[in-house]
């Protein structure tokens, strides 16, 4: 039970000051609202403020329990001493009797059901696997740190900066249960904003069509962040709105960290921003009044939320909007072929026939894509008959705009900040039909529950099962329900187990490396990982092994430098040299001190082709373009007359030329295609492998059983150089000896 | 503007900004001396080489250490010179025997007469034998468990007094067809 108390201190704490936070505000700009919105709004614009301080404090590796203790019970003293806690604002007309009946009904169930899962163990693959993992990182090194080795530490983590400050008192589950305030929120702030623009009935009936919806309520209540990003943007859409209607100024600067807050939050809630200047312009452009004042207050107030990401990024990875656009902010940390990679991936989920399979799958399957909405959204189409209202055109414009980033991503969750706008013009659809509305609430009330739910959804959709009571107050521990339950948990704390502190663990398969503190190197989050992953992969992969040799002679001569130049462009391949080797007559010619080398593109990695091992290889990292260069200033001149290259299998389309700078400097032409032969197979490549792995600072596998090559390292232990620690559940943790 | 939000804040932010993009930004050179040369181990895959192999398995060229030939006659069998060596390795050094199955060519053994083959394990005189027939034969032998070593390899030598030498040099020794440890 104390570790219960732990778990709410931190939500609740983290909830109140966000709270006092964001009222303070609402009142320091003296806007005039509605007591509950004073309350829902004053909530989500407080978690942009109480989101930036931790920046701040993770930027200056002040946190420290005392520190947020603190920081939180001050914010909490002014906010009582101003008396934020008594509302100013008028309250609603009561709701009628039916519908607050059925809403509260609703309401208290699902969210009762969402709290229990909240608090429970977290055990989200997400969760408990990188969104924590980040966080409890900062928690240990108390703020921010160049994370090179997990792309996601480079995503915006408004909402998991939120997080820390929870975890900091109750760990995983406090977390999760910061994320369920914001699932509370959403709907509440549905209804209130029905009820000022007077469709209270269909605000009713939307609130409660996203609150049970399946996928909805499993995200909520676990640390993921996409309800917390659809409930930033609906806050926004809801400022605007007032503003739209009250033209207040200070909604203005509210609007704006809002807005910047969504990009803080999620990557693909940036579009807030665009949205909301747009929004402003144009109602001010309609209105013949000036646009840039109001528009330069939304951009700086914006501004003040993204540029803090933007800049640190640009610091610690040289890309400020890493992982993303790495071909023009090119960086060592993320490969360009990655993010292609990803981004297709994502696109096109693995066991999706065609895009036709989209509507059944995120409404009534959900296997494939991760999740399910419910069977009530294949009615969405009805949405369109809200466009006769001109609030319904203001939700269908929101849910369009918002659900853009849908294309980038096609997995369930990704509709979640669209679906607020789309429940609410889908009931005011229906809001003229007698009895329709509450029908369909009831009837998705019903088939969203979880034992009918697993009737006629995919067996393994993402979706809440049971309730997790004994769980979540710890009758059951942590340890226990995680180990019976979650296997990639087991892995977590076998690495725990075996891998000393500041130990590093290759692996392939994502596990749940918050409940580790040692550090898990997931093969495709990094580029560092990812050359780890080949080198582990060439004694494998015949492909990836040096053995086609590329001789380029020509008559001797004094050089200053020499560089093989790719003539070839497009892909699929990729180009890659395993050694860069330059001979004078038959003698190879010792790599100097003084040499220096350089590569374009993926200038980082060109030692990879100069360090004699067989398992590395310095590789373009994206599809052939005519250009790329491997070089070598032999720091003087140099007597050369033949440069070999050793090349893996794996690339047909590259086509070579070796050029020189000559004694004068100047650069010409030396050889054109080079004489192609077989080199001769190298041996003993899995030794060399777990040696070079381990010289780069990993000195443990984790391998699954459905890994490729899993076998192969379970039975040539001693050709690999490696010995099983444990197993558990398919994971197999190997020490390189 | 400035009511909502003072100007000494925006200059403040500014100057924060700046002196962090000014100060902090990562450096990462472009250029790259040669780095630590590894040194590539070279021989067949550990994991190939088992305790046990016969001349016809696709491993067997992974035992082979000298003096046996490259080809596979009759598709069990190979032509040794006058050293043969295979390497093994072993998962135990317990209650473990030589074993070699070999014979001697009838054309060779009427050209050479009687040939004495001396038995090594790892540099050390396991048994010497004479044989006065050509024909199958078949070599065992306990060894003892300190000349062994779990792991690593096993080296055995088979040092036959004499071969037959062929008008072109070749050297034909005995002809083998398994070999190695059992228990």
């Amino acid at each position: 039970m104390p570790e219960a108390f732990h778990i709410l201190f931190g939500a609740s704490f983290t909830a109140l000051v966000s709270l006092a936070l964001g009222k303070l505000l609402l009142r320091r700009l003296r806007l005039r609202l509605y007591r509950i919105e004073e309350h829902l709004l004053g909530f989500v614009a407080g978690s942009a403020c109480l989101s930036a301080l931790v920046f701040a404090l993770a930027a200056t590796r002040l946190v420290y329990k005392g520190v947020l203790l603190a920081t939180g019970a001050l914010i909490l003293a002014v906010a009582v001493r101003q008396g934020v806690h008594r509302g100013r604002g008028e309250s609603f007309p009561p709701l009628p009797r039916w519908w607050r009946g059925m809403f509260v009904a609703a309401f208290a169930v699902f969210g009762i059901f969402y709290f229990f899962h909240a608090m429970a163990p977290e055990m989200s693959p997400d969760g408990s696997g990188y969104h924590l993992s980040i966080v409890a990182r900062h928690a240990r090194e108390r703020g921010f740190h160049q994370i090179t080795t997990n792309m996601y530490a480079n995503l915006s983590q408004g909402v998991e900066l939120l997080y820390l400050f929870a975890f900091v008192f109750g760990r995983h589950s406090a977390a999760a249960l910061v994320h369920f305030s914001f699932l509370i929120v959403l709907p509440l702030e549905m209804l209130s904003y029905a009820r000022r623009f007077g469709f209270t009935k269909a605000g009713v009936a939307g609130a409660l069509f996203v609150f049970v919806s399946p996928v909805v309520g499993i995200d909520g209540s676990s640390a993921y962040n996409d309800v917390a990003a659809a409930t930033i943007l609906f806050t926004l859409f809801y400022l605007l709105q007032i503003w739209d209607q009250a033209r207040t100024p200070g909604l203005l600067v509210a609007i704006g960290l809002v807005a910047g807050f969504g990009y803080a939050a999620k990557y693909t809630a940036f579009l807030g921003v665009p949205y909301a200047l747009g929004f402003v312009a144009w109602k001010l452009f309609r209105a013949r009044r000036p646009l840039l004042g109001p528009v330069a207050v939304v951009s700086l107030c914006a501004a003040a939320m993204i540029a803090p990401w933007m800049v640190k990024n640009w610091i610690l990875l040289a890309n400020p909007v890493s992982p993303f656009l790495n071909k023009v902010f090119s960086n060592p940390y993320v490969h360009v072929s990655f993010e292609e990679d990803y981004a297709r991936h994502m696109r096109n989920y693995e066991g999706l026939a065609n895009h036709w399979q989209i509507p059944v799958e995120v409404t009534v399957r959900g296997g494939v894509l991760c999740g399910l909405l419910g069977p009530l959204f294949l009615l969405a189409p009805v949405a369109l008959v809200a466009l006769r209202r001109a609030q319904g055109r203001s939700l269908l414009l929101a849910g369009l705009v918002f659900g853009l980033p849908y294309a980038a991503n096609i997995g369930t969750r990704f509709l979640i900040p669209a679906l607020p706008y789309l429940a609410l013009a889908m009931a005011l659809a229906f809001a003229n039909a007698r009895g329709c509305l509450a029908v369909l609430v009831v009837a998705h009330a019903v088939i969203s529950w979880p034992s009918v739910l697993k009737q006629y959804c995919a067996p393994h959709a993402w979706r809440l099962d049971r309730i997790l009571v004994r769980q979540a107050f710890r009758l059951e521990s942590q340890d226990s329900w995680l180990s019976r339950k979650w296997p990639p948990y087991l892995a977590a704390r076998m690495i725990e187990k075996h891998v000393p502190p500041g130990g590093q663990v290759l692996a392939f398969y994502g596990i749940s490396d918050s409940y580790t503190t040692r550090t898990v190197r997931i093969a495709y989050q990094a580029a560092s990982n990812s050359v780890l992953g080949e080198i582990l992969w060439t004694p494998l992969i015949g492909d990836y092994q040096p053995r086609h040799r590329r001789e380029f002679r020509f008559p001797t001569e004094a050089l200053r430098k020499v560089r093989v130049v790719q003539t070839a462009s497009g892909g699929p391949d990729q180009w890659s040299i395993s050694e860069f080797r330059v001979f004078h007559g038959l003698n190879e010619l010792p790599r100097a001190d003084h040499w220096r080398l350089r590569a374009h593109p993926n200038p980082w990695e060109v030692q990879l082709a100069f360090d004699n091992s067989p398992v590395t290889r310095w590789k373009s990292w994206q599809t052939l373009f005519s250009g790329m260069f491997l070089e070598i200033d032999f720091g003087g001149t140099q007597t050369v007359s033949a440069v070999v290259l050793e090349c893996s299998t794996d690339q047909y389309k590259t086509r070579m030329r070796l050029e020189a700078m000559d004694a004068s400097g100047a650069w010409k032409a030396l050889a054109g295609e080079p004489a192609a032969s077989e080199a001769e197979p190298h041996l003993r490549l899995r030794r060399a492998a777990t040696e070079e792995i381990k010289a780069q600072g990993v000195g443990y596998l984790l391998v699954h059983e459905s890994d490729f090559g899993a076998q192969d390292m379970l039975t040539k232990t001693e050709a690999w150089g490696i010995t099983p620690l444990e197993e558990s559940y398919g994971f197999r943790l190997y020490r390189i000896d | 503007m400035a009511r909502l939000i003072p100007v000494r804040f925006l200059f403040a932010a500014v100057a924060v900004a700046g002196w962090l993009a000014v100060c902090s930004c990562v450096n990462i050179p472009t250029t790259y001396a040669p780095p630590i040369q590894r040194k590539p181990i070279l021989g067949p895959e550990v994991g190939d080489i088992g305790h046990f192999i016969a001349m016809s398995d696709a491993r067997a060229p992974a035992h082979i250490v000298r003096d046996i030939s490259e080809a596979v006659e009759g598709g069990s069998w190979r032509w040794t010179r006058q050293y043969p060596t295979l390497r093994f390795v072993l998962p135990t050094t317990k209650n473990l025997s030589l074993v070699m199955d070999f014979s001697i060519s009838n054309e060779t053994f009427v050209l050479t007469g009687p040939i004495v083959i001396s038995w090594w394990v790892n540099g050390r005189l396991l048994d010497k034998v004479r044989y006065d027939s050509p024909g199958e034969k078949h070599f065992q032998k306990p060894v003892d468990a300190s000349w062994l070593k779990a792991g690593a390899d096993t080296v055995v030598t088979a040092e036959l007094d004499k071969v037959w030498v062929a008008p072109d040099g070749a050297k034909l020794g005995i002809i083998l067809t398994r070999g190695g440890f059992q228990q």
